[in-house]
């Protein structure tokens, strides 16, 4: 289990959304348009658009994964006529991009993972075309067997990479490699040696898309919930749910379920209550207390609910659930109800104490008012 | 909470060196003073409920709030109209209390006919997380004298107030609005009452002659004084018997200012 940093940034629960939303943005005739239920990931040297973790969990995994995607990669502000080689990658629980070497390494071996980096399309293009892997399925992508059935109980976190090797200014096309080459050529390129050319289409810089597309995929659900430190609080109409404080920033929320306990005093406590009949649930916003109320959830008053709750992570996986206890919404009074029950005279009920017949004391208070009123207005205009 | 402060009362005025010499008045022509005092207080509001045995601590403040006293926070302004034989002077105070308690299941000493009677078997229980709320804003016009011909000898000015008051309330519900009695009905509203006051005032500038010419000059405070009175404030419409009752008797200490 991985507790993943959490960005300020919203989070998008399935990938898929995130995608779709991806289509809108990709350029005009770019490409040939795919097929109406293909979702088109784009991958850009200056990322910006992909940098929120997109978490797949559980249940969304074999769903998601299975969906057949165009991955998309644009380079852009290259020179039109400069030649380029341009690669999509993977890497797997890597913080960084691959090592050029190794890159290499991946693409000679067709789609071996080496040292976490899988090479999924290479090409050597003109540097303004755009390049896509079309109409695959993302599974298929992942350099993970086990991720097909979705049935493992591990984390990862896949990193989708674009990286643009430009050929240098001014160099018509790659020369083939083996060909005879007259070094002096005045520019640094890489791997030449002697007369003989290694590598012939490196030049000019390198640019890895600076922020990767980022799958998380979660198979992990989080782990359960210490239930001595959730407390049920008695509101007015209301039952309060309060959640301990917590560390654990996998937890990023909680689901609190209930059901009508069948007995009044709430001693049926057999099983969850998102087991038994009526059963209904309620996600909190983050780990902020739940409030649960006859109007907007339909509790009954004075009658007795079980409650339950389960941990769901940020993939949307939900933990063990566990048994929080019995519930009875009531009506507690305000002070204003409380007085009117009381029959307080304020509210028109029936005085049960008279008051102290103070009319005189206010008039002899009300008098000296007076006379200092008057005093002022003297000495005003004495002066 | 009213024998302790008296016994504060009593413990401080011993303690005032009464022999010290004493220099004369200090400063220029005073005009006015300001006060800011604080008073425990306690709402007179269950007075009005002739409550039966068992049932005495069931009115609404004491079961709300229970029955220690609150703060109440006096701010006061007065102008002085005669300085010939000690000062008599005229003016207001505001002030500000707010109390809140826990939310009620119900009602333990249920009204039955025209009294209340006790009844076990209703509720005692009290919300753990809503509450309510009572908050009084008194607003109070007054006149006082202070017998200050003496102050120069000894630093101690004995007091007598007394003033009309109106107390502005204001109940809050659960959900931290405006609670109602009924619907339409919104728990708010004013009491006029009356209230007078004995005490004494301790002169500061006594004990410091030069610090108090020092305050004079730089902020025009002519006097300096350590207050403490015993206030009776009647607050039921005049004896009413339809109205809140928010009267108390208490002990009210703070700081005054002449200017």
């Amino acid at each position: 289990m991985k507790s993943t940093p959490h960005s300020s940034t919203p989070r998008r629960r399935v990938v898929a959304a995130v995608l779709l939303a991806m289509i809108a943005a990709a350029p005009a005739g770019a490409l040939a348009a795919p097929a109406a239920d293909d979702l088109v990931v784009e991958i850009t040297p200056d990322g910006g658009k992909y940098d929120d973790l997109n978490p797949i969990g559980i249940e969304s995994c074999r769903a998601d994964l299975r969906k057949i995607v165009t991955l998309r990669a644009l380079a852009k502000d290259y020179t039109a006529g400069d030649l380029s080689q341009k690669y999509i990658y993977v890497t797997r629980d890597k913080a960084s991009s691959c090592d050029p070497d190794i890159l290499e390494q991946a693409c000679a071996s067709k789609g071996t993972e080496i040292d976490g980096c899988t090479c999924l399309y290479r090409s050597d293009i003109d540097a303004k075309s755009d390049i896509s892997l079309e109409n695959v399925a993302l599974s298929t992508l992942l350099p993970d067997e086990g991720l097909t059935a979705c049935d493992g109980s591990a984390e990862s976190i896949y990193r989708f990479y674009l990286k643009v090797v430009p050929s240098k200014r001014g160099t018509p096309a790659p020369v083939p490699e083996g060909s005879a080459f007259k070094q002096n050529s005045g520019a640094a390129d890489a791997g030449m040696s002697d007369a003989t050319v290694v590598d012939a289409t490196t030049g000019g810089s390198t640019q890895d898309s600076a922020t990767p597309l980022v799958l998380e995929i979660d198979l992990e659900p989080p782990t359960t919930p210490d239930v001595e430190a959730f407390r049920l609080l008695s509101g007015d109409e209301a039952i309060e749910v309060s959640f301990p404080s917590t560390d654990n920033a996998e937890i990023v929320k909680y689901e609190i379920c209930w059901a009508a306990s069948g007995l009044s005093d709430g001693s049926a406590s057999d099983g969850g209550a998102t087991g038994g009949v009526g059963a209904q649930c309620r996600l909190s916003a983050g780990t902020e207390s739940v409030r649960l109320t006859a109007d907007d959830d339909g509790l009954l008053l004075e009658r007795a609910y079980r409650f339950t709750t389960a941990a769901v992570d940020d993939a949307d996986n939900r933990g063990n659930e566990v048994a929080l206890g019995t519930g009875i919404p009531r009506n507690f009074l305000d002070l204003a109800e409380y007085y009117r029950q009381m029959h307080g005279p304020e509210t028109g009920g029936c005085v049960q104490r008279p008051g102290l017949r103070s009319a005189g004391f206010g008039l002899a208070a009300l008098g000296l008012a007076v006379l200092s009123a008057l005093a002022v207005g003297r000495r005003r205009r004495n002066r | 909470m009213n024998q302790r402060n008296t016994a504060l009362l009593s413990a401080t005025m011993s303690l005032l060196p009464l022999s010290a010499a004493a220099e004369g008045t200090l400063g220029t022509k005073r005009t006015g003073n300001i006060e800011i005092r604080y008073a425990p207080y306690k709402p007179d509001m269950d007075s009005q409920f002739a409550l039966p045995a068992g049932c005495e601590d069931q009115g609404p403040y004491a079961r709300f709030f229970g029955d220690e006293d609150d703060g109440l926070l006096l701010f006061g302004f007065q102008t002085h109209l005669i300085q010939k034989y000690g000062t008599l002077a005229a003016g207001g105070n505001i002030g500000y209390f707010n109390v809140s308690g826990q939310a009620q299941a119900g009602l333990p000493c249920r009204p039955v006919g025209g009294g209340i009677a006790s009844s076990a078997d209703l509720g005692t229980e009290e919300s753990e997380v809503d509450e309510s709320s009572l908050k009084i804003v008194p607003v109070q016009g007054e006149v006082s004298y202070r017998l200050t011909i003496w102050e120069d000898l000894v630093p101690l000015v004995p007091v007598l107030r007394a003033g009309l008051d109106y107390y502005m309330w204001r109940m809050g519900s659960t959900s931290g609005g405006l609670a109602k009695f009924e619907s339409g009905q919104s728990a708010s509203g004013g009491t006029w009452g009356w209230h007078y006051a004995l005490g004494l005032h301790v002169l500061l500038d006594y004990f410091s002659q030069s610090m108090a010419a020092d305050f004079d000059r730089d902020a025009g405070v002519n006097s300096t004084y350590l207050t403490f009175e015993y206030m009776h404030a009647q607050i039921d419409d005049f004896g009413s018997s339809t109205s809140l009752r928010l009267g108390d008797k208490t002990v009210v200490f703070g700081l005054g200012f002449d200017m």
